[in-house]
């Protein structure tokens, strides 16, 4: 599923959310998902667990987290969320720490998968601007400005 | 002529590996080096490292899988910057794995 569809029809984007800790960072994306009927609850006991278990493996970049979980727990369909942060918080990460984006990341299945939606994530931070584009932004028309001009 | 394999592992299987399997397939085609990428969970690592020569995973996981001889684990830092695992890369190809430079 392509990135900006998915949170246009999901009504996914969640910008300059507040967040205590983490899980709540991770449950402003997943909680958008859950209404949106992308995921079940499951899925963000998932990713919680995941990370008691593994650390933070979804911070892909300085700033940036891309929460995740298997598909078996409670992923309805494809889908992606995007929560920018007023106040970053911290996963506990050697390097990537503090966090204030997030593109949460449902799919169905671990094969083919998302492979257009992530290519587009990867697409989106090539341009080194985007991560300040998207902390500027403070409408979902900002965001989509910000998406059409890296696609 | 030799195909690199190159195998990108995460906490489960599909996200951070998967986008790591892309941006790494992508800067591998730039440099023009032969490769093959697949991804998987870190749990699944293990039986599939027969069939790869190089692992890469977040700098944390790595830090926790070991090599058997003859391959090699990077570390990455930031998945989405070839200016951090670039380097690494090609230094372990460069030394280990030179048949796959295409001329």
């Amino acid at each position: 599923m392509k990135l900006r569809d998915s949170l246009v029809q999901h009504n996914s984007i969640v910008l300059q959310g507040h967040a205590n800790t983490w899980q709540e960072a991770v449950a402003l994306g997943t909680q958008r998902l859950e209404t949106a009927g992308v995921v079940t609850p499951a899925y963000y006991d998932a990713i919680l667990a995941n990370v008691a278990e593994l650390g933070p493996y979804f911070l892909l970049a300085p700033g940036l987290a891309m929460p995740h979980a298997r598909p078996e727990y409670g992923v309805l369909q494809n889908g992606f969320a995007l929560v920018t942060l007023k106040e970053p918080v911290r996963f506990g990460h050697a390097d990537n720490d503090p966090v204030d984006l997030l593109i949460t990341l449902a799919a169905v299945d671990a094969r083919a998968h998302n492979e257009v939606g992530l290519m587009q994530v990867i697409t989106l931070f090539d341009q080194a601007d985007s991560f300040e584009q998207l902390r500027a932004c403070r409408t979902v028309d900002d965001v989509l400005r910000v998406l059409d001009q890296t696609h | 002529m030799s195909t690199v394999r190159v195998l990108s592992v995460c906490g489960c299987g599909q996200g951070s590996s998967m986008i790591m399997k892309l941006k790494i397939g992508q800067f591998l085609t730039s440099q023009k080096v032969d490769h093959k990428m697949h991804s998987c969970a870190v749990s699944e690592a293990k039986a599939e490292f027969a069939s790869y020569d190089i692992v890469v995973a977040a700098e944390q996981l790595a830090a926790n899988i070991a090599a058997p001889q003859g391959k090699y684990v990077i570390g990455v830092r930031n998945m989405l910057s070839a200016a951090d695992f670039g380097p690494k890369l090609m230094e372990v190809i460069n030394a280990h794995f030179p048949g796959a430079l295409k001329a």
